[in-house]
């Protein structure tokens, strides 16, 4: 089963661009950019770290395909 | 103590150690009087631009988890593929005793560095990156 993420959408609902995402949860911006388009699945660390950062919920963001 | 500095591979830096790593050329072909010779260049030329990309971009720390991922897959291949060049001599050698294993080793060593220089290049592919960014 694939984990698909809606995390492009809700970070612009935001209004944080992928630097400053990046730089909140302590990864590259590569690696916002590698999850927005399904290439990366996050560690759950990673993915509670997002979640806490954007103010959702973690399956509000990802989600098993 | 000693503190380490890491030098990153900026754009800049970059640069200013390719336009710096053309004394070496400079120096070696002058003193043995080939400094007109082109293909001597153009070797040392790859030399240079291969040890560019062997310069990785930050310090083990530095990598997230994504990152870190990547770097040991290739890095898992960088020594699987290298290994290989380094058994072929010992299974030559082993057929072909007479063969002087000093001249096998030495040419192992290219496909070993094309090997190292490939894969990273690949990685940094990969990483989505080829110089370091703040």
């Amino acid at each position: 089963m694939e984990v698909k993420n809606n995390l492009k959408e809700l970070r612009l609902e935001k209004g944080v661009n992928q630097t400053e995402l990046a730089s909140l949860v302590g990864v590259s911006r590569q690696t916002i950019h590698a999850i927005e388009v399904s290439k990366y699945t996050p560690s759950v660390e990673l993915a509670l770290k997002i979640s806490r950062t954007l103010e959702l919920n973690v399956e509000e963001i990802f989600s098993l395909k | 103590m000693i503190k380490s500095k890491f030098l990153y591979p900026t754009k800049r830096n970059v640069l200013i150690g390719f336009i710096l790593s053309q004394l070496l050329p400079l120096i070696v072909l002058s003193t043995v009087g080939k400094l007109g010779q082109w293909t001597n260049w153009i070797y040392f030329e790859l030399i240079i631009i291969g040890n560019l990309i062997l310069w990785r971009t930050k310090p083990d720390d530095e990598f997230d988890e994504r990152e870190i991922g990547i770097v040991n897959k290739w890095k898992s291949r960088m020594l699987d593929y290298s290994s290989t060049f380094i058994l072929l001599p010992i299974i030559v050698l082993s057929f072909k005793p007479e063969i002087p294993g000093w001249d096998l080793f030495s040419w192992s060593a290219v496909p070993v560095y094309i090997v190292f220089v490939l894969f990273s290049l690949l990685a940094k592919k990969e990483l989505g990156y080829f110089f370091y960014e703040k």
